[in-house]
């Protein structure tokens, strides 16, 4: 029984705390989302290039351009693999059997 | 004490304007008191600004809960219940005598529940510590604003850190067309007509339109809508937008579309006009007691003197600014319909909020590919995230899954089954790209397909997630499991 109950443990996925702002947050003029054609205020460059996301394909990404899993919020990473756990991958589990 | 010669230097530093003039000092101001511009105030107010709003109107709440939204929902449910009552209730086993509208009555009890609105909006100004100036604003520069209340009192100066726009819209007027508000109205004299028409032709087949006729035809009007594009309700997915014609057409609504209005004059108490077919130019003619002319809303920057300190306005008359709300005075921030989006009153609310995020934080959020459309007319249409025609234009695979309410048990019991849930998902993850409804409670309904959206969800975790029976958000359910497998009850 020890060895299902020590699987089957349950670990809430959504992480419930006081949010907070990113730490880095790029404040330079970007187009407005519904903007048509990435227009800016006078004055203004976009630092990146970027263009309108409202036109933009919200599940794939421009041709020639790939997403990072690591620039997608935190839901979508693969989920951070504890000390505990690369032990027992690492022992072939044989220590959670013990 | 100020010597008189350093009294005389304090003045000689004022702009001009100034002198004279009361000055008043604020953390944030915020123009227009709809809901962006409410919102985002009593926002600001709860994070520690010092906070005002100036709203010309006379009534917080701007369109939505003035002219638009609100009295709106409150016509197109009481005509619906007298419609019910007078038309369906002998199959329900009721039997009813006489039923008559009371259109005096039925026009109380909207501008009753605007007032009781209008003015909770107040008391939580009150409540959150937002300072209330009812009159027009206008720059006079980038942190400074000329006050200049309703009642004709003199002027005030308020001296801003951060000034948020959400000066709203307003009818676009049709060119050649001359609006009366009695019997050549925009939506606003659409909603306060005193007597029933016995003919309402009504340019414009979008939401407004719509629900306008709805509302007349079900007291009685022969009501046409003549629409230029040859699809109704802009931006609906297509398939939702045929059906919606169809119960509309059965309901008794006649529809023109490919069909281009060349005039509309009023002569006495009838109104003439003449139309053209796009596709052959044939021209008609047809006249109406009232016409609406509900071909959609431009910003609302009258007034406002946004050229004094240089803000960019586009061709289409919306104040331009970035992902941050920033107009090219960074300090001076705009929301809602006077820029870019749809011009909806729940977008609005969230850039409100945002654009205090913003300024508080500097980080704010807005997911604009999950903002909701809902069209309250009966059944209702609700929609969420995109259409099949967006998915086909950008090459994306996506599967459907659509449920009929005919076949769900609480719109049987109901006896209101038309319409149906259609769920679009990426074909590869099932993941939710897009729900449209039509049916009872469509609007209420479309709330699950946005949480869904905004989490990521696939039709798979709709699916299996347990929902009560019986009620209609089992179609939801069903309409999900569509998507990748067979429904269970149809």
């Amino acid at each position: 029984m020890r060895p299902s109950n020590v699987l089957s443990k349950y670990t809430q996925l959504i992480k419930f705390g006081k949010p907070t702002a990113p730490k880095h947050i790029n404040h330079a003029p970007q187009p407005h989302p519904c903007a048509p054609n990435g227009v800016l205020p006078s004055g203004s460059s976009a630092s990146s290039g970027a263009t309108s996301a409202f036109y933009a394909s919200s599940t794939l990404p421009p041709a020639g351009h790939f997403f990072s899993r690591a620039e997608l919020p935190q839901r979508f990473r693969y989920p951070v693999i504890e000390e505990s756990e690369i032990d027992d991958i690492n022992s072939g589990g044989a220590e959670i059997l013990a | 004490m100020l010597r008189a010669s350093s009294i005389r230097s304090t003045l000689l530093r004022q702009p001009a304007f100034f002198r004279g003039v009361a000055t008043k000092e604020h953390d944030i101001v915020v123009i227009g008191g709809g809901p962006g511009g409410y919102v985002a105030a009593i926002k600001a107010a709860q994070e520690g600004y010092n906070v005002a709003c100036i709203e010309k109107r006379g009534a917080l709440g701007g369109t939505c809960l003035n002219v638009g939204c609100i009295p709106s929902k409150s016509l197109l449910n009481n005509t619906h219940l007298y419609h019910t009552i007078k038309h369906d209730t002998v199959k329900r086993g009721i039997e009813v005598g006489e039923v008559n509208i009371n259109i005096a009555k039925l026009q109380t009890a909207k501008d009753t529940v605007v007032k009781q609105l209008t003015s909770g909006i107040e008391s939580l100004f009150k409540k959150n510590g937002v300072t209330y100036y009812k009159g027009t604003a206008s720059f006079v520069d980038a942190n400074n604003v000329s006050f200049a209340p309703t009642d004709g009192s003199e002027e005030t100066i308020l001296k801003a850190k951060d000034i948020i726009i959400a000066t709203g819209s307003e009818p676009t007027p049709f060119p050649g067309i001359q609006i009366d508000e009695e019997r050549i109205v925009s939506s606003t004299g659409a909603l306060a007509l005193k007597e029933i028409p016995k003919k309402m032709a009504i340019i414009g087949g979008g939401i407004i339109g719509l629900e306008m006729a709805s509302v007349w035809s079900r007291i009685g009007t022969e009501v046409t809508i003549i629409e230029f594009q040859n699809a109704i309700g802009a931006g609906m997915d297509g398939e939702v937008a045929k059906t919606t014609q169809k119960l509309l057409t059965k309901q008794g609504l006649k529809f023109m579309l490919g069909t281009k209005v060349t005039k509309g004059v009023r002569e006495g108490e009838t109104v003439k006009i003449e139309v053209e077919s796009v596709k052959d130019g044939k021209k008609s003619e047809l006249d109406a007691d009232v016409l609406l002319v509900a071909i959609g809303r431009r910003p609302y920057t009258e007034g406002l003197g946004a050229e004094k300190v240089g803000l960019d306005i586009d061709n289409r008359g919306r104040l331009v600014i970035d992902s941050e709300f920033r107009t090219k005075v960074p300090h001076i921030r705009v929301i809602g319909d006077v820029t870019f989006g749809a011009m909806l009153a729940h977008k609005a609310e969230e850039e409100g909020i945002a654009a205090v995020e913003y300024i508080k934080n500097g980080h704010g959020h807005i997911n604009y590919a999950n903002i909701p459309s809902v069209m309250y007319s009966h059944p209702e249409v609700a929609w969420v995230g995109q259409t099949e025609e967006q998915l086909k234009e950008a090459g994306i695979k996506y599967k459907t899954g659509k449920f009929p309410f005919i076949a769900n048990s609480r719109a049987k019991a109901n006896q209101d089954t038309d319409g149906f849930v259609k769920f679009i998902a990426e074909a590869e993850t099932n993941r939710v790209l897009g729900v449209h409804i039509i049916g009872p409670n469509a609007g209420e309904m479309i709330a699950e397909a946005g949480l869904a959206l905004e989490y990521g969800a696939s039709t798979e975790d709709v699916a299996r997630t347990c929902h009560a029976h019986p009620t209609l958000a089992e179609a939801f359910k069903e309409a999900a499991l569509m998507t990748h497998g067979k429904a269970i009850n149809f």
